[in-house]
């Protein structure tokens, strides 16, 4: 598999990527500074009792960050898999002394080990920085969760954000992919339960990548077992 | 005897519609057999079934004497192909899809240069695929196929696209890797005529079905060519 993963790289680069990530999450952090910046002004009017939100700098820049990877995630989803159907590159694929499952496997594999360091990188970032904001800036607020809890939430996101591949696989469309993320981003993020949205809630969030993970092993089996067209 | 391709009774069926029907092939190693049928027949779908790209409901194929089935295949790495319409990774320079396929099947890039040579690629090499004509493209995946030199090709209508310069290079390949190196070629195409100078067998399908399996020796003893022996099937004559 290390092999396949190798060259699965020399056709998709991701170092444009992490420069990508990197100017992601200095715009998450200038968005939740202005939004925590927001709320706290609003805390001094007499109306901000009717908002009744009480979220945290920190847990704020969180949210984005699972949002704008979820919306990742699909883009790899298209790009690695979703893209080679469309354009019949995996009728290739399958001329080579690999079997169907062990190309797919790996493909899935490579996106999820790509996301979960994605994951890792973004909380990182976001934690130092505005940890040390909160430090220095009075409405910046910081609070540290259970690494067990932050990296249970992690890996159940990077699974339910597989849910787009057996989409975009029905359709076999980019489009679809994408779009089907956005629409997980909006379920996900619902207020629902928690300000903070549903997969900050770690039992949810482990059901919900359980869920993913099931609807993405069906459609894998059936992308092994199928005719190509 | 030995067989590079053997496929016993292998049916497929899509949308209740039956496109190859209990089919039969033997093609012994070190020939060129040529695949005949009109449009639809069955040509392409068997090919893409040698490779399980449209996995038969029914049947066996061998290729190089090892069962083909749903997982790893490693006699794939022996085998070199132009299925349909030639596809490639569009925003890469020749060179670079070459280099995959190298990567893929397990062999160095050494012979890159030299095959780009061989099909007049050479001046294309950086340029990429998604700006080569349908001629180039043809060419490139010809030179794929040909990279690993390969103990079995097969060529689902490689002429296509091709000038008369161009078809003529080609026989001629196919002929020397034939001679030099006893690869088995089954080759499908259109162009009868081609066909004929350079299989030591033709099969005919129609309708999913195989028509028939003659040696070319027995066509010219006819004293007819090709395109006739082909219409006088066709319709029910010979």
């Amino acid at each position: 598999m290390r092999k396949l993963i190798d060259l699965e790289l020399k056709r998709f680069s991701l170092k444009g990527h992490l420069a990508g990530l990197f100017t992601a999450n200095i715009i998450i952090l200038f968005l939740c500074l202005f939004i925590s910046g927001f709320l706290n002004v609003l805390g001094s009017f007499e109306l901000a009792d009717l908002l009744e939100v009480e979220l945290d700098t920190i847990t704020i820049a969180l949210m984005l960050v699972r949002a704008v990877l979820i919306v990742w995630q699909a883009v790899f989803i298209a790009k690695i898999i979703v893209e080679e159907y469309h354009s019949k590159t995996m009728w290739l694929l399958c001329t080579y002394p690999y079997g169907r499952s062990k190309i797919i496997w790996t493909k899935l594999v490579l996106i999820c080990i790509a996301m979960i360091s994605f994951h890792i990188l973004s909380n990182a970032f976001q934690h130092i920085m505005i940890y040390f904001l909160s430090l220095q800036v009075s409405f910046v607020t910081y609070h540290w969760d259970n690494l067990i809890v932050q990296l249970a939430t992690t890996i159940s996101t990077v699974l339910l954000a597989l849910v787009p591949l057996a989409i975009g696989m029905a359709r076999k469309s980019v489009i679809a992919t994408i779009v089907s993320a956005i629409v997980i981003v909006a379920f996900s993020s619902s207020s629902q339960g928690s300000t903070a949205g549903l997969l900050s809630i770690p039992v949810i969030a482990v059901i919900l990548g359980a869920i993913g993970a099931v609807i993405s092993i069906i459609t894998i089996k059936k992308m092994i077992t199928a005719d190509l067209n | 005897m030995t067989y590079a391709i053997e496929v016993s009774d292998v049916t497929k069926t899509i949308d209740g519609k039956t496109i190859l029907s209990h089919v039969d092939l033997r093609i012994p190693q070190g020939q060129i057999y040529g695949f005949m049928g009109a449009n639809g027949a069955g040509k392409t779908s068997m090919m893409k079934a040698l490779y399980h790209i449209l996995v038969p409901d029914s049947g066996q194929i061998k290729l190089l004497g090892e069962v083909i089935k749903n997982g790893t295949n490693k006699v794939f790495s022996r085998v070199g192909s132009v299925i349909e319409t030639p596809v490639f990774y569009d925003n890469f320079d020749g060179y670079k899809n070459l280099q995959l396929h190298c990567g893929y099947m397990g062999i160095d890039g050494s012979g890159i240069g030299e095959i780009l040579s061989l099909f007049d690629l050479t001046d294309a090499a950086e340029k990429k695929v998604k700006h080569y004509s349908l001629g180039m493209k043809q060419r490139l995946a010809l030179a794929r196929a040909f990279l690993a030199k390969p103990d079995l090709l097969i060529l689902d209508e490689p002429i296509n696209g091709l000038d008369p310069q161009g078809i003529n290079q080609i026989r001629v390949l196919l002929e020397n890797l034939n001679y030099q190196y006893d690869t088995t070629i089954f080759i499908s195409s259109h162009i009868l005529s081609e066909l004929s100078k350079i299989a030591d067998t033709i099969g005919i399908i129609d309708s999913g079905s195989m028509l028939a399996e003659v040696s070319m020796d027995e066509i010219r003893s006819k004293n007819i060519d090709l395109e006739a022996y082909y219409l006088r099937l066709i319709r029910g004559v010979a």
